[in-house]
């Protein structure tokens, strides 16, 4: 909490100096520009490059091909001229967030991925983080505090995950992000090339919609993605007045294209969210039917949430859930084991006892089958020949 | 004289703190806090005594190994993810809720689990996680996690070391430490 305070003191100071120095430096005009640098510069793309490299060292990059030849398919749509300039990522971390480098690396969470409904969405975000490199903001918020300890070239929040690796070489803009004038510019510049292409005008503002719900549910003081400046509700008001100047309405939103090239991604993430202690989040996302429809046994995901959340009837509402996966899928052996131990902790032994064996004849060399004998054990002692209990 | 003979004081109680830091373990008998629990530890290896919540040792450093016993009252949260544990969590529940929380960890972002099995702590049914994770220099470390949950507590038993050479040759070590782990002094 300290660290945060003294953060945030730094933090406020560096935006009054960066809006001293905003529109100082004119922005990259195309690829060919950014090799034309100067020695503070040069230090910015240096130390952006060792990130590069621990982040590769730290096996937090996805590695999708696909998945990161689909982002850099869109991002080369919405900057054709920076082309081999700008590059991006999918990084393994559960969190809702992007962020960007000022050597032009940007890197995409599939936590953000996969919370994502459409194309036009995950264009907005790559469009302002983009527009983060190609303004040079990152260079130029540097420039004016780099007598300041410990300043940061990573854009956005990160936490957790990725988050400890970028603490150790960037303390302030990892935690806090740009100052209001650079991501207003951001969202300016990103807005008019998301919707240059056609895509739907609202998605920017959707975006954020999206960010501001989970964060009020879970009650996130500071939300992560495209964090505090300004505000999340400040930073939706921005998109829609944008949307209306323009007098733009509807647009592409590119959902059946997103959906197909991002099915991984979206199967992926429940068991990442989970891995990281985020039920509650899960919950939130899948507890929405329209959004768990587009997640590969979105009913067993939720289920999963709740018997891990654990709140007050959090058993019955993973019941629920578990056994409406059966019934869509009665061989999906998850969803056994799952209410299994729902009705194992209700003390409703037996019919525990008959889902977990229906698990095991449909699971036998499930890795986790020895604790389901365990269980068996346990509330079948009668059945055990060790005569063993807990 | 008096301001003196305070500073003197003060100075005597550093000392003794900074010289109870640590301790050498001679005899393989250690006691938990309060005696709640015995194992018996590798003789040779230093015990940072100053180590309330449970039992914590080395031999060579702490940044090369450690083994680490605690007994957490169900009541007090995960550190990180601020769950709580019940004494009837199952045990593959409570693995995955302390990997979790250790996943929040700075620097364990990064854990990977190769494998989690049932295993047996004393007359208690729990697990056993094997794991790896690479620190901020991309060194990689191995990490053995023994877990059950007990009436008063949730118990972990913990051994961490860099993969290469250090792991395997002390990995026999804590397994013997987690097959003495007992709520009695005479094993």
């Amino acid at each position: 909490m300290g660290l945060r305070t003294g953060a945030a003191g730094m933090a406020l100071a560096l935006c009054a100096g960066a809006a001293v120095a905003q529109g100082t430096v004119p922005p990259f005009a195309d690829a060919a520009a950014t090799k034309q640098r100067g020695s503070d510069e040069e230090r910015a793309w240096f130390e952006a490059a060792d990130f590069d490299r621990a982040l590769r060292r730290s096996g937090a990059l996805r590695g999708d091909r696909e998945l990161d030849a689909y982002l850099q398919q869109l991002l080369d749509g919405l900057f054709p001229e920076f082309q081999g300039a700008v590059r991006v990522q999918a990084v393994r971390d559960p969190v809702m967030n992007a962020f960007a480098l000022p050597n032009g690396s940007l890197y995409v969470n599939l936590g953000l991925i996969a919370r994502m409904e459409n194309e036009a969405q995950l264009a907005s975000v790559l469009g302002h983080e983009a527009a983060h490199f190609v303004h040079r903001h990152s260079f130029q918020q540097r420039t004016t505090a780099k007598d300041s300890a410990g300043f940061a070239l990573v854009i956005g929040v990160v936490t957790g995950g990725v988050g400890a690796l970028v603490a150790n070489v960037v303390a302030l803009n990892a935690i806090y992000g740009y100052s209001r004038d650079f991501e207003r510019e951001a969202d300016r510049i990103g807005f008019e090339r998301v919707a240059r292409l056609g895509y739907d005008a609202a998605a920017g503002a959707r975006t954020f919609e999206l960010l501001a719900e989970e964060a009020k549910i879970l009650k996130v003081e500071r939300p992560v993605f495209f964090a505090s400046h300004p505000q999340l509700e400040e930073r939706i008001a921005s998109f829609k007045e944008l949307a209306a100047a323009r007098k733009l309405q509807g647009g592409e939103l590119g959902a059946e294209a997103f959906l197909a090239r991002t099915a991984k991604a979206r199967a992926e993430w429940p068991p990442l969210e989970l891995s990281r202690g985020k039920a509650e989040s899960l919950a939130h996302v899948l507890s929405d039917p329209q959004r768990r429809a587009r997640y590969p046994a979105g009913d067993y995901w939720l289920g999963e949430a709740y018997r891990l959340r654990a709140q007050p009837d959090d058993d019955d509402r993973a019941a629920g859930a578990y056994a409406r996966m059966i019934e869509r899928e009665p061989d999906f052996a998850p969803a056994y084991r799952g209410l299994g131990v729902v009705r194992m902790k209700q003390d409703r032994a037996e019919e525990a006892a008959q889902l977990f064996k229906r698990y095991l004849a449909l699971a036998p060399q499930a890795p986790d089958a020895g604790f389901i004998r365990q269980y068996l054990a346990d509330i079948e002692p009668e059945d055990t020949s060790t005569g063993e209990s807990k | 004289m008096k301001r003196l003979s305070l500073w003197a004081a003060l100075a005597a109680a550093v000392l003794a703190t900074s010289c109870a830091m640590w301790t050498r373990i001679d005899s393989p008998t250690i006691a938990g806090p309060s005696e709640a629990y015995f194992v018996d530890a590798p003789v040779g290896w230093v015990q940072l005594t100053m180590y309330t919540d449970g039992i914590r040792m080395t031999r060579d450093g702490f940044s090369v190994q450690l083994m680490d016993v605690t007994l957490t009252p169900h009541g007090k949260e995960l550190a990180r993810t601020k769950k709580a544990t019940s004494a009837n969590m199952p045990a593959q529940e409570l693995a995955e809720a302390l990997l979790a929380d250790l996943r929040g960890q700075p620097g364990l972002g990064n854990l990977t689990v190769k494998e989690t099995v049932p295993a047996r702590i004393g007359p208690y049914n729990g697990f056993r996680v094997q794991a790896q994770f690479r620190n901020e220099r991309g060194v990689a470390f191995s990490m053995v996690i023994y877990g059950a949950a007990l009436p008063q507590g949730r118990l972990v038993l913990l051994y961490q070391a860099i993969d290469r050479h250090f792991f395997a040759r002390d990995l026999p070590a804590f397994e013997g430490l987690v097959k003495s782990w007992r709520t009695k002094r005479a094993a």
